[in-house]
C-alpha cells in the first residue's frame, strides 16, 4: 500500500482535518489552514499564545504545496515543493501517527432489519528487528471477539468496506465475549509465536560480532596501562549498544471494528 | 544467543481510556492514512540506503554511496574517513548520520568541528540533509536529545566537559580527527571517555608521520583491534614503511578506514592556471617605498613591513595605518609627517590601474582578494570608475549579509571584493577567475582563498592571478616562498599539518620575524630560502605517505 499518491494522501489529509483545500491542479495544493493545524504545523507559538492570551481567534495560514520539484511561479518561491523527504512531510505523518492511532468503527449500511455487528479487534503491529542492522515489518491481525478466530492482514482485507463513527440504523452490537484486554493479548501471543518460529540468523550475526568485539576490548584493557582502565565499561556499553540483537513490539494504530455477519463470513473465508 | 524482546507497553492502557470515554478517537480514513504513512516510512531491508530516494535535490557519486554502505554494513557504524580532500567527507558523514536518524538508530548526537566550520557544517546539515541541527551558542544545552554542533575546544572546557560527558550519545563525529593522533592530548581523552555508540573520525590525513597515529585513531573506534600499544610501538615503532610491508597490517586497517583517492573516483579536477603579473611602481610611488624603507629601518616595531606591505596594496591602506598608529605619540608623527604628505600626493595606485585593465580584459565574473579593508573599499571606487560593477565581502559580515552578497556576485555584480576573512566558508564555483592583489603571508590562508573556486563541484580549469610588485617586499615573498614550493600548481591537502608539524602554524609570524631581524636584504632572502627549503622536503615526504596510505582503500 504505501503512500501511492502524494497528492492525494496530501488531499485527504488535510480534508480530514477540517482544513480546506482551496485550490488543487495535478501537482499544486493551495490549503486554507484550520487553526489546531497551523499551531501544529507552522511553528509560530509565540502568535498563538498572543492570541490565546488576549482571548482573540488567530488567523491560520495558508499552505502552498507543489510535488513538482521545477515548480516557478510569480510569486517567489510561494509554494513549497513538498515530498518524501521533506520535513514537512514528516511532520504531517508524525502528526498523523498520532491522530490515527485510536479507532471504534462500525460497518456502514443500508438496512430495514435489525441486523447485529460482531466486534473485532485490530491491531496494526511494527516489528523491528535491531542488531547490527535494522529491519522492520508490518503485520495487521484482526480477531473476532465473540468466537477468537483471527485474521491476518487485517486491514488490506477491509480497505473497501463503508465505515463510520456511528452505527446504522436497525443495526445493534454483540457483546464480546473475549474482552479488549485479552483479544489484545491473544494477538501479542500469536506474534509471539510467530517471531519463536523464524530462525533469526540476523540475531546470530550480530551476537557473534558483539563476542568477537568484546573479546578483543578484554585483551586490550587486561595488557594495558590503568590510564585505559576507567574506560573498559564504557566501552563495553557500547558494544553492546551496537550489537546487542533486540526485538521491538509497538502498536502503530488498532481499534475495535463492528462488522455484519455476512461481511464476517466472507472476510474468514477469503 | 539472547534476543531482547521490547512489548508496547501504552496501546492497550489508552485504548481502553479512549474507550470509556468514547472520545478522541479517529475516523476510517485518519486511520488508513495513518497505516499507509508507517509503511511508507517502513525499513524494509537490512541493507539498503534510504537517504538517497528522500533526497531528491541531491545527486551523490558513485564512491560516496559506497563508502556510506560499507561503513553501515561492515563497519558498523565506528570508522575513519580519509578520503583525500575535496571528495565530500561532509557528504559521507551526512548521508550516514540522517540514514542513521531515518532508521531510528540515532536521535543524541555530537558534531565536533574547528570553531571556524561550526556554522558551514549547520547550513550543510540543514539545507542538503534536512538534519535540523543545533549550535552551540552561550549557553549550550547538552542534556536534550539532538544534533549539536560544537567546536572540540568548547566542549573540552568546563563547565561543558562533565555535562558532555555524563551524556549518552548514539553518534559522534569529529571532524579534523588528526588532531586526535597524540593520546597524551586532552583532545583524545575526551573523545575516548564519550559514551557514545557509532563513531565517525574525519580526516585527510590518518598518518601524519608515525604509525601510531593510526594506532591511536583506532583505539578511539575500537581498542584491543590494533593490539596493545606497546607491542604495537615494538614492532612498528616510528617506521613509516612498515603500513607498505606488512599485509596484516594493511587489511585490519581497511576493516575501520575508508580512503578514497581522487584518481580512484575518476574524478578529474580541472586545470589551475596560474599567472604572476608583475607591476612597477610609478617612480613617485617608488620614491614613497623607498623613503618608507629608510625612515622604518631606524625603528624596532614590526609596524615597519606592515607600512611597507600596505603601501603594496593600496596608499590609504598605509596612510590609516600610520595615522592610526602615531596619533597619540606626536613625536612620532613628525617623523611620518613629510612621508604622509607623499603619499597624499600619490597618484592612483600602479596595482589598481592593472587590476580594472586586467578585469575588464576577463570579461567575466572574478574574484579579488586583498588583506586590507581600506585597500577593499579604494578597489571598488576604481572599478566603479571603470563602469566595473563589485561587491564586497567581509568575515565580518553577518550570516544574511554574506548569503546576500553572495547571491549579488552571482547574479549581478561582476566582481567580488573579499578581505581575507572572507576566505573561509563560501563556495562559489561558479567563478573562475581569482586575483590575489595581494598575498598572504601564509600558505594556508592562500590554499583556502583558492579552494574557493577550485574545488569539488567546479566544472571549468581555474585562472589565478598573482600581483606582485617588482622590487619590493612582494617580490620576495612570492618569488622565494610561493614559487619555490610550488604552491599555486599542487592541490595540497595536508599544507596545514605540515606546517603544524614544523610548527609553522603562524607562517606570517614567522615571517615577520625574518624581515625584522635580517640586517640586509641579502640575510632575509636566504632565510626565506631555507624555509622555503624544509617546507618543499616535508612536502614531498608526505606525498610519498599519501602513497602508501591510499594503497590502503580497496
Amino acid at each position: 500500500m504505501g503512500i501511492e499518491n502524494l497528492h492525494k494522501f496530501l488531499n485527504t489529509f488535510f480534508n480530514e482535518n477540517q482544513c480546506q483545500v482551496e485550490q488543487q491542479t495535478n501537482e499544486d495544493l493551495t490549503i486554507q489552514l484550520s487553526p489546531e493545524l497551523d499551531e501544529q504545523l507552522m511553528n509560530r507559538p509565540f502568535y498563538w499564545q498572543y492570541m490565546k492570551k488576549m482571548g482573540l481567534e488567530g488567523e491560520p495560514s495558508r499552505l502552498y504545496l507543489t510535488v513538482n520539484p521545477n515548480k516557478k511561479d510569480e510569486d517567489e518561491n510561494k509554494y513549497e515543493f513538498i515530498h518524501f523527504g521533506s520535513p514537512r512531510l514528516q511532520q504531517i505523518i508524525q502528526i498523523l501517527l498520532s491522530k490515527g492511532k485510536y479507532v471504534k468503527l462500525y460497518q456502514s449500511i443500508i438496512t430495514t432489519q435489525h441486523t447485529p455487528l460482531i466486534p473485532w479487534l485490530v491491531l496494526n503491529i511494527k516489528i523491528s528487528y535491531i542488531g547490527k542492522d535494522k529491519k522492520e515489518v508490518l503485520k495487521s491481525i484482526g480477531i473476532n471477539m465473540v468466537n477468537g478466530a483471527i485474521i491476518n492482514e487485517f486491514i488490506h482485507a477491509i480497505r473497501d468496506i463503508q465505515w463510520g463513527v456511528k452505527i446504522s440504523d436497525f443495526c445493534y452490537t454483540l457483546t464480546p465475549l473475549i474482552q479488549v484486554k485479552h483479544s489484545y493479548q491473544r494477538i501479542m501471543q500469536l506474534v509471539e509465536e510467530m517471531l519463536q518460529q523464524e530462525t533469526h540468523e540476523w540475531a546470530a550475526t550480530s551476537w557473534g560480532k558483539m563476542e568477537k568485539e568484546k573479546n578483543l576490548l578484554k585483551q586490550f584493557y587486561q595488557s594495558e596501562e590503568d590510564s585505559y582502565q576507567n574506560h573498559y565499561q564504557k566501552e563495553l556499553e557500547a558494544i553492546e549498544s551496537i550489537y546487542q540483537p533486540k526485538i521491538d513490539i509497538s502498536i502503530v494504530n488498532g481499534g475495535m471494528f463492528f462488522i455484519t455477519q455476512y461481511t464476517s463470513f466472507k472476510l474468514l473465508n477469503s | 544467543m539472547q534476543i531482547q524482546l521490547q512489548r508496547d507497553q501504552t496501546f492497550l492502557k489508552d485504548f481502553e481510556e479512549r474507550l470509556a470515554k468514547d472520545q478522541a478517537l479517529s475516523s476510517w480514513d485518519l486511520f488508513l492514512l495513518s497505516y499507509q504513512a508507517a509503511e511508507a516510512k517502513q525499513i524494509k531491508h537490512f541493507n539498503e540506503l534510504m537517504t538517497p530516494s528522500l533526497l531528491p535535490h541531491m545527486t551523490f557519486l558513485s564512491h560516496q554511496l559506497d563508502c556510506v554502505k560499507q561503513v553501515i554494513e561492515q563497519m558498523n557504524g565506528r570508522a575513519i574517513l580519509a578520503d583525500e580532500v575535496g571528495l565530500g567527507k561532509t557528504i559521507e558523514a551526512g548521508l550516514l548520520l540522517k540514514e542513521y536518524m531515518i532508521r531510528g538508530l540515532v536521535k543524541k548526537a555530537l558534531i565536533l568541528v574547528p570553531a571556524s566550520l561550526v556554522n558551514q557544517w549547520a547550513t550543510e546539515l540543514t539545507q542538503k540533509f534536512y538534519i535540523p541541527v543545533v549550535t552551540s551558542r552561550k549557553r549550550p544545552t547538552w542534556d536534550q536529545d539532538n544534533i549539536m554542533i560544537t567546536s572540540i575546544d568548547l566542549a573540552k572546557r568546563e563547565p561543558h566537559y562533565s555535562t558532555i560527558l555524563e551524556q549518552q550519545y548514539d553518534f559522534v563525529l569529529v571532524d579534523e580527527a588528526h588532531k586526535l593522533k597524540n593520546h597524551q592530548t586532552k583532545s583524545h581523552q575526551f573523545i575516548r571517555a564519550l559514551k557514545k555508540k557509532y563513531c565517525l573520525l574525519l580526516t585527510a590525513t590518518p598518518i601524519q608521520n608515525k604509525l601510531s597515529d593510526i594506532f591511536n585513531l583506532v583505539s578511539i573506534l575500537k581498542p584491543g583491534y590494533l593490539g596493545d600499544f606497546k607491542t604495537f610501538s615494538e614492532k612498528f615503532g616510528k617506521n613509516n614503511k612498515a603500513l607498505e610491508n606488512d599485509t596484516h597490517l594493511k587489511q585490519l586497517i581497511k576493516q575501520v578506514m575508508v580512503r578514497n583517492r581522487r584518481t580512484d573516483t575518476g574524478l578529474e579536477w580541472t586545470k589551475r592556471h596560474v599567472e604572476t603579473i608583475w607591476i612597477d611602481f610609478s617612480k613617485e610611488e617608488m620614491e614613497a617605498y623607498e623613503a618608507l624603507k629608510e625612515l622604518t629601518s631606524t625603528k624596532a616595531s614590526f609596524a615597519k613591513i606592515t607600512y611597507l606591505r600596505e603601501l603594496c596594496s593600496s596608499r590609504e591602506a598605509c596612510y590609516l595605518s600610520i595615522k592610526k598608529n602615531t596619533e597619540e605619540d606626536h613625536k612620532d608623527y613628525q617623523d611620518y609627517a613629510t612621508l604622509l604628505e607623499m603619499i597624499e600626493t600619490l597618484p592612483n595606485h600602479a596595482k589598481a590601474i592593472k587590476v580594472a585593465e586586467l578585469v575588464q580584459s576577463i570579461n567575466d565574473k572574478c574574484i579579488i582578494f586583498t588583506e586590507y579593508r581600506a585597500t577593499q573599499l579604494y578597489l571598488q571606487w576604481v572599478l566603479q570608475q571603470h563602469g566595473i560593477t563589485s561587491v564586497p565581502f567581509r568575515g565580518g559580515f553577518k550570516r544574511g549579509k554574506k548569503d546576500w552578497m553572495k547571491q549579488l556576485f552571482e547574479h549581478k555584480a561582476q566582481v567580488l571584493i573579499a578581505t581575507e576573512a572572507g576566505g573561509e566558508g563560501i563556495n562559489l564555483q561558479f567563478c573562475h577567475h581569482m586575483i590575489n592583489y595581494d598575498l598572504p603571508w601564509n600558505p594556508m590562508r592562500l590554499e583556502q582563498r583558492i579552494g574557493r573556486i577550485h574545488r569539488y563541484g567546479q566544472t571549468k580549469d581555474v585562472h589565478i592571478y598573482n600581483f606582485a610588485i617588482r622590487h619590493t617586499i612582494e617580490e620576495h615573498v612570492l618569488q622565494l616562498l610561493y614559487n619555490k614550493i610550488g604552491l599555486f600548481e599542487r592541490i595540497i591537502g595536508n599544507l596545514d599539518a605540515i606546517l603544524a608539524d614544523l610548527e609553522l602554524s603562524n607562517m606570517d609570524k614567522e615571517m615577520e620575524q625574518i624581515f625584522l631581524q635580517s640586517q640586509s636584504e641579502g640575510e632575509a632572502k636566504i632565510k626565506l630560502d631555507n624555509l622555503s627549503e624544509i617546507i618543499t622536503n616535508n612536502l614531498s615526504q608526505k606525498e610519498q605517505e599519501n602513497q602508501y596510505g591510499n594503497r590502503e582503500s580497496s
